[in-house]
């Protein structure tokens, strides 16, 4: 069953720089299905983080539109943003971005009370999202007293609490050693494949594109290639 | 770096150092990497110096108190033995209590300090080791030479004491005169500094050992404490009175009224009240986690709040934190405070007004009379809600006696109906209101009667103490200084103490046989205390009444005088009235002033004071029918411009110490756009994770609305212990300065949650700018790393 959950028209975004416009992103079409794991590569200031961020509705592009299962979530307002980014999108971003007063537990935790809903079923979710990533002995750690790859898996499950239609995840694996990398890519494959969440990386690493099931690559603010690999 | 607690909550720490962080067991216990580098000899002898120091401190404190030098051997003795035997109970004392434990402080400081010397150079505990070793050693020394010193010299006085005293009679004798040696002033002049300083350096150096400590003991001994104080919070709340007098007391009061007791009881209250105060203190501390928790479990909003205000920030903006915190609870404190002082001068003032006037007057208008009273005063004592009710005649007339001349308003009363309506009879301090009445008992006054009126009159300092006392006093001086002058009394005075009641009773009989000699019936009147200090009156002196409207003379209207007899003097709290007022019998006054059988008003009584206004309605109602052309008026009508003033002064307070509250408000506004900023990266997070901004906005509210809670808490807790202990305790004041002789404290549960909530308002007003500024953080920004 394959469906086309993201679809980016003809997207541009333009910086203001010292008066002058600056393109970033000239006009990028992607489409991406449901389960899919599809990884953005390219070099420093191709413009893959801005379409990261334009995807996670954290920025509006300057024209096109981006659909998310047919709706245009370029016009929503305010509130359906954050509703929509609550519910439908996990972000993991390069630095693991986890609120340094709460618990490894209650970081999990925290789309769950944003939503508002049970404290009771959140805190079951995110134990069973920990034990998941294998951090079931770290639930009351506060980051600080985490590694980093832990930091990173707790930023994981972060995401995928609220099981959402698609993780955005911007160089998850930038300020890792390479056998933590590891880890933390084969937990994403692993998640992938059991629980079918769509996922987006963007990553500046060829060698970890390739082995994923699809590699867009970027240059200039254009797709350059879009290779799915068997 | 050296973490206090090995609470490892920074937020910057390396991602390096968080993964060998991560590969140990838990956390970076920095703390317990400092304890296990101490060697257990270490703790050892720490510990045994830490006992040595409280043994000692213990046993100075009680020194100081009971048995120093200076305190032994200082103020008066009645023989040279008391001297030299209070000398060598002071070397005694010494040797038992103070010489012991500061041999074992000198031991433990030098043991420790040789072990200092041998501990490492980077060990961390050697320097506070050696600094606190070595000022104990510094103290020692200092103290034992400043000590030796004040013996020593006070024994070579003894011994020359000793032979002076010796040449005159032992029972004689004059204070025995102290005058140190310069040199020796100045060594311990010197010496006592050293000796405290060092004393302060060692006990903060050992403070600072605090953190060395493994953490269970530290526990252990926080525990002990908790434990401590919770059984000395029960102990007193059992054992010990609440308030500092006799009634409450129970089982302390032995001699209700003496000066003894009252300080001893006053000293078991303040226990209660201190111990209670540390008690409710710990506990706000023990609670406060518990409702931070339980606020973190409401929801979303107050979660972050919660966690934000009890989180480790950075050090300055936790400063500034607690600072906002503090200034809150003082501003709330001190209005509170003010407030309840204000309202205690209003409520004094209220009730003296009430005691000494009616609640509601009945008059034709000012200066008029009316007759037909008596039929007036049934009505009005028919009328619903009335008390009491008696017919008053006022004049003004000038009293003049031996010595002085005043003016006074003269209220001719009766006597026994004034009962019902004023505290006149409570008031008095000597003499009776039966006299005025029967005025021929005057005459047949007891000088024990009169002695024992004096008693009472305490408070009026212009009335001779009593005087055994000062006599025995004088006595006493004249005894030991022994100087026997020829006393001004003549021979009839001996050189014994014992002899001062005989002077009191010659000198009463002089005065009672000077009032035999005229044994003259006068119609009694009755005086203000400081009518009668200006008079300088006594009871059953005589006092002229001046009358401006007498007789038709020569040459106009001619004075009208009248001797009266004092048969009372009264206290009512109000100079106004102490100074103003004389009483007589309605009867005399009708007689004295020439008005026939009127009266100027009639003084009612009302059941309930704050409804005077409506029972004075009713009586305008039912006299309107009888008299009409009578004038009603309450209390408050009366004295409207004395209470508006007083609410005005309230209010302007309020306002100017509000503005207090308002600087407060300013700290906590610059706290929170601080922890904005600190937190804007967090807040982006928040917002890519589906935060709203009104949410945002609400958490920083909610901060802010803490800070207000937790501040106006503490200050109006502050504040109640404050006004407690004034309205119970007593904060004396100069009654001739302001003619009330301690402090008036109102408590009003109304006021202080409106200054509770006021402060809390402020803090939420101030708190509505950071909070949008927060909610203006995009979120982009914050996850952007560039």
């Amino acid at each position: 069953m394959t469906r086309e959950l993201v679809v980016v028209e003809n997207v541009h975004r333009s910086f203001k720089h010292q008066g002058r416009d600056v393109e970033v992103l000239k006009g990028v079409d992607l489409r991406i299905e449901q389960g899919e794991m599809v990884c953005v590569v390219g070099a420093s200031g191709t413009g893959k983080s801005t379409l990261l961020h334009l995807l996670g509705t954290l920025d509006l592009p300057s024209s096109g539109r981006i659909l998310y299962g047919g709706q245009d979530v370029t016009r929503f307002s305010g509130s359906q943003l954050a509703r929509f980014r609550n519910q439908s999108i996990g972000f993991v971003f390069q630095f693991h971005h986890l609120l340094p007063d709460f618990t490894a537990l209650e970081n999990v935790m925290m789309p769950g009370l944003i939503q508002g809903g049970a404290k009771r079923e959140a805190r079951r979710r995110a134990t069973l999202l920990l034990e998941e990533v294998g951090l079931e002995h770290r639930l009351s750690h506060r980051p600080a007293e985490l590694s980093g790859g832990e930091q990173q898996r707790v930023a994981l499950a972060r995401a995928l609490l609220m099981q959402p239609s698609v993780v955005l995840a911007d160089e998850p694996t930038g300020n890792l050693d390479t056998a933590t990398s590891e880890q933390v890519h084969d937990l994403m494959c692993r998640l992938n494949a059991e629980r079918g969440t769509t996922f987006l990386l963007v990553t500046h690493s060829q060698e970890l594109a390739k082995r994923m099931p699809r590699e867009v690559s970027m240059r200039d603010g254009l797709i350059e290639s879009d290779i799915r690999h068997p | 770096m050296r973490n206090s607690d090995g609470e490892a909550s920074e937020t910057n720490v390396r991602p390096a150092e968080a993964e060998q962080v991560a590969l140990g067991v838990s956390r970076p216990r920095n703390s317990m990497e400092d304890v296990s580098g101490l060697p257990r000899r270490t703790l050892l002898i720490t510990a045994i110096f830490a006992f040595a120091a409280f043994i000692y401190a213990g046993s100075l404190s009680f020194y100081a108190q009971v048995a120093s030098p200076t305190a032994a051997t200082s103020g008066l003795f009645d023989s040279a033995i008391e001297y030299g035997y209070r000398w060598a109970l002071a070397w005694i004392n010494w040797w038992a209590i103070l010489g012991p434990a500061t041999a074992l402080l000198a031991a433990a400081a030098a043991l420790a300090l040789y072990w200092s010397r041998r501990l490492g150079r980077s060990a961390p505990a050697r320097t506070r080791l050696a600094t606190a070793a070595g000022s104990a050693l510094i103290h020692c020394i200092a103290s034992c030479t400043s000590v030796s010193l004040l013996l020593f010299t006070a024994g070579t006085e003894a011994i020359q004491q000793w032979a002076s005293f010796s040449s005159v009679p032992l029972l004689d004798l004059g204070p025995a005169p102290l005058p140190a040696p310069r040199a020796l002033e100045i060594a311990h002049a010197v010496l006592v500094p050293i000796s405290l300083s060092s004393l302060l350096v060692c006990l903060s150096a050992l403070a600072s050992c605090w953190s060395l400590l493994p953490p269970f003991v530290r526990s252990g001994v926080v525990r002990s404490l908790d434990a401590a104080l919770f059984i000395a919070f029960v102990f007193v709340s059992i054992a010990f009175p609440l308030l500092p007098n006799a009634d409450s007391a129970g089982i302390w009061a032995w001699d209700s009224g003496t000066e003894d007791e009252s300080s001893f009881l006053l000293r078991l209250a303040s226990i209660r009240l201190a111990v209670s105060i540390l008690f409710a203190g710990r506990l706000g501390l023990w609670c406060l986690p518990i409702a931070l928790n339980l606020i973190e479990n409401t929801n979303f909003g107050a979660m972050v709040a919660a966690r934000h205000l009890r989180a480790k920030k950075s050090g300055f903006l936790t400063t500034i934190g607690t600072l906002s915190i503090l200034a809150v609870a003082f501003s709330s404190c001190s209005l509170t405070t003010t407030l309840s002082v204000m309202g205690g001068f209003r409520d004094d003032l209220k009730q003296k007004i009430l005691g000494n006037n009616a609640h509601v007057v009945v008059q034709k208008g000012r200066r008029q009379t009316f007759d037909g009273w008596s039929e007036t005063l049934v009505t009005v004592k028919e009328t619903n809600g009335v008390v009491g009710a008696t017919p008053v005649l006022t004049g003004e007339v000038m009293l003049s006696s031996a010595t002085n001349l005043a003016g006074a308003l003269l209220r001719g009363i009766d006597p026994i109906s004034i009962d019902s309506v004023s505290d006149l009879k409570e008031n008095l301090v000597c003499g009776k209101l039966d006299y005025l009445s029967r005025p021929a008992l005057l005459l047949e006054i007891d000088p024990e009667e009169r002695g024992s009126a004096f008693r009472p009159c305490q408070r009026s300092s212009w009335l001779p103490k009593p005087v055994e006392s000062s006599k025995a006093q004088e006595d006493k001086r004249l005894e030991r200084s022994g100087r026997k002058e020829p006393a001004k009394l003549g021979d009839a005075i001996n050189t014994s103490s014992s002899n001062g009641l005989d002077i009191r009773s010659i000198l009463d009989l002089d005065r009672d046989e000077f009032f035999r000699s005229e044994p003259e019936v006068l119609p009694g009147i009755v005086v203000g205390q400081e009518l009668a200090r200006v008079l300088r009156l006594y009871v059953g002196d005589e006092v002229n009444v001046v009358s401006p409207f007498g007789d038709l003379g020569p040459s106009g209207p001619m004075p009208k005088s009248r001797p009266f007899r004092v048969a009372g003097i009264f206290y009512s709290g109000m100079y106004e009235y102490d100074m103003k007022h004389a009483y007589i019998t309605l009867h005399t006054a009708q007689g004295f002033l020439g008005t026939g059988d009127t009266v100027s008003r009639i003084e009612v009584k009302v059941e309930d004071v704050d409804r005077a206004p409506e029972t004075a309605a009713q009586v305008r109602n039912s006299l309107s029918r009888v008299q009409p052309e009578l004038l009603v008026q309450d209390w408050q009508e009366v004295n409207q411009q004395l209470f508006g003033a007083l609410a005005l002064e309230k209010l302007a307070m309020f306002i100017t110490l509000g503005i207090a509250i308002m600087v407060a408000g300013f700290c906590v506004f610059g706290t929170l756009t601080l922890m904005v900023q600190e937190k804007s990266r967090e807040v982006g997070i928040l917002q890519a994770m589906g935060t709203t901004k009104r949410s945002i906005v609400a958490i920083f509210l909610g901060e802010g609305l803490m800070i207000g809670l937790l501040g106006s808490l503490i200050g109006l807790g502050f504040g109640f212990v404050v006004c407690f202990a004034a309205q119970n305790f007593g904060i004396t004041m100069d009654p001739q300065v302001y003619y009330i002789d301690r402090l008036p404290v109102h408590l009003d549960a109304t006021e202080f949650g409106l200054v509770g909530l006021s402060s809390a308002v402020v803090c939420l007003l101030a708190t509505i700018s950071p909070a949008l500024l927060a909610s203006k953080v995009r979120p982009l920004d914050a996850v952007r790393y560039d």
